[in-house]
């Protein structure tokens, strides 16, 4: 399996760089590569989250040991572990709808081969960004999956699309640097990036506080932009909905997470160790995030719109978590990350059928849709529940592990915020239902007709995986949650994260 | 001649002021990416001090040059992706003022 890893990254980058080169063969073609380049990462990441594999390989590694130099060796160091395993399942399984849904709903746009070759470019950056064992490497994944991104807002190339790119671009380049001061900081300090190293500098004090904290700000200010953290995330709701429905999903459902709360859990409890004070940032910024997130969403009228000051809201949901510092919090926070995923990707896929369907993405001038396309709304429904936190979603269960985990940390302030927010996101999705899928059907859309099922399937997939959840937590996804917690944060039953992070890079006990 | 590599560490974070400076202050949008490019170079500067302060004389440390290497084939990227939605703007505006990318509201 350990001969595998590199393929998680080979495959992807491979795919963008094969579309690109049998263009002339025509669009299906790019489009073929793709499902096959998807369909193998899902295969692979399926096996390595339930087999629990893991180990890591330097990628084109030069250079030789140096004598009294902790090796010196320059390469790309790839680590498969519980958190990557758990972040490359979401990745692959939510790619793969998208993909799906994408072969349909993109037929009226052109130059689809560039589509798929940036789309391939982004999961490449992403699945690189998951596996990267030192920093430098982190960083440069997470460009890769930016700049790809960016590009992908601009696909409409309307005056929207091209504003809404240029600010992504300018803020996120700015998120970019603060992560690049962040690492050069860190490389004066210590004088290497492989992240088991400089986490036990960090532990023997060679790295002293003041670089700690400095560091810690700027990948604070860097990945909390990346994942839209109040006050960061002026950017994403023009950046989201102004993209394409597939990519809005794969930026909303994946690229947050894997660019922002994903580099955030390994750099902060993997390589960092924070302290208290850091923690109580990310309650707050978290706190600020869920509520104030859930208020403007729930004056939003293009649904598009509404769902992605939802992201930011249900990002604070994960932010809190992060900063109880507790590993029930830590594991109620990766859950909701991965449950967010599945119901979000899910609910911007759906808003991209309702935009085909109705012709708007205005929820005032749509209204009674779920008799005209009944799978559509299934879908929608289904997704919207389980943002919402109704049981037995996987948003119920995530959403209560994390208030647990709030009130048995004593931040009964955060606790409640967050059962507000909780609440008023249920109240927001209500109003969804309301005047999309029920209510009058407006004269205009009387002729409306569903999706065709290439569309709607992929959508009811991630929604009965929303229901699922719960059945599928004792068959081992439960198991795969709790390594991924694990992995960065001492648990009960389980071996010292720092310990086993070392053994699995170094091949031995620190 | 021998600059000590603190000194490095300081011109880059005045190189990093300027950009940020830059990046607030100045309207055109081609400023602005210039800025940010600024500020790449500020923390390429940082990677290079870095460097120094840990080669020792005969064992020079390579790290810090690879990294910046890869950073300036970043930058470049950043440039390409950045002024190409420059032109796309300035055929949709016929302007290049960060104000004139104003209609939607963050």
């Amino acid at each position: 399996m350990l001969d595998l890893v590199p393929l998680f990254i080979a495959i992807p980058l491979g795919a963008a760089f094969l579309c690109l080169l049998l263009k002339p063969l025509g669009e299906r073609v790019a489009a073929a590569v793709t499902v096959a380049g998807v369909a193998g990462l899902l295969a692979l990441a399926l096996g390595a989250a339930f087999a629990g594999s893991e180990g890591a390989v330097l990628a084109g590694g030069w250079g030789a040991a140096v004598a009294g130099q902790p090796r010196y060796v320059v390469g790309i160091a790839l680590v498969l572990d519980g958190l990557s395993r758990l972040f490359l399942l979401v990745v692959a399984v939510v790619a793969a709808a998208v993909v799906v849904f994408g072969l349909r709903y993109l037929s009226g746009y052109t130059g689809r081969t560039l589509y798929h070759a940036l789309l391939n470019l982004v999961l490449a950056g992403m699945t690189g960004a998951v596996l990267a064992g030192d920093l430098f490497t982190l960083f440069v994944f997470v460009e890769i999956a930016s700049f790809a991104s960016y590009a992908l807002v601009a696909y409409g190339t309307g005056k929207a699309e091209v504003e809404a790119a240029f600010k992504y671009v300018l803020l996120g380049s700015v998120a970019s640097i603060a992560i690049l001061l962040g690492v050069a900081v860190v490389y004066g300090a210590a004088g290497y990036l492989n992240m088991a190293d400089v986490a036990l500098a960090v532990r023997a004090g060679k790295v002293g506080p003041a670089v700690t904290y400095f560091a810690a700000a700027m990948f604070l200010c860097g990945f909390g932009m990346k994942a839209a953290m109040m006050p960061f995330h002026a950017w994403l709701p023009d950046a989201h909905p102004s993209a394409p429905a597939p990519i809005s999903a794969v930026l909303s459902g994946l690229l947050i997470k894997t660019t922002g709360i994903y580099a955030l859990v390994r750099v902060f409890y993997g390589v960092f160790a924070v302290d208290v004070r850091v923690q109580q940032v990310l309650l707050v910024l978290g706190c600020v995030s869920m509520g104030c997130g859930v208020l403007l969403a729930l004056g939003q009228d293009d649904l598009k719109r509404l769902l992605a000051y939802h992201s930011v809201s249900q990002m604070g949901f994960v932010f809190v978590g992060l900063g109880t510092g507790s590993s029930l919090g830590i594991l109620a926070a990766l859950f909701h990350a991965a449950n967010h995923a599945l119901f979000k990707s899910a609910l911007f896929l759906s808003s991209g059928s309702l935009e085909r369907i109705a012709g708007t993405r205005l929820l005032s001038q749509m209204g009674g849709l779920a008799g005209r396309a009944p799978a559509t709304a299934l879908g929608l429904v289904g997704a919207s529940l389980s943002i919402s936190g109704i049981p037995p979603f996987n948003g119920f269960w995530s959403k209560l592990l994390i208030l647990i985990a709030l009130f048995q940390g004593g931040f009964a302030v955060a606790g409640v915020v967050a059962a507000a927010s909780a609440l008023l996101t249920l109240a927001s999705f209500v109003k969804v239902q309301r005047k999309a899928l029920f209510g009058v059907l407006p004269e205009r859309l009387a002729q409306a007709r569903d999706v065709p099922a290439s569309m709607s399937a992929p959508v009811l997939v991630l929604s009965f995986l929303c229901l699922g959840t719960v059945g599928l937590w004792p068959l081992g996804l439960g198991g795969i949650v709790e390594r991924a917690a694990a992995a960065v944060v001492a648990s009960p039953g389980q071996p010292p994260p720092l310990d086993h992070y070392v053994q699995l890079v170094h091949g031995r006990r620190p | 001649m021998n600059v000590p590599s603190e000194h490095l560490f300081f011109l880059s974070s005045a190189l990093f002021a300027l950009g940020v400076l830059g990046f607030l202050v100045r309207r055109n949008v081609i400023v602005t990416l210039m800025s940010i490019e600024l500020m790449l170079n500020a923390a390429n500067l940082a990677f290079l001090a870095g460097s120094r302060l840990h080669s020792a004389p005969g064992r020079p440390d390579l790290q810090g040059p690879l990294f910046v290497i890869f950073v300036i084939t970043v930058a470049a990227v950043e440039a390409a992706v950045g002024l190409a939605l420059i032109i796309a703007l300035y055929r949709l505006k016929q302007s290049v003022e960060t104000d004139s990318a104003s209609e939607m509201k963050g």
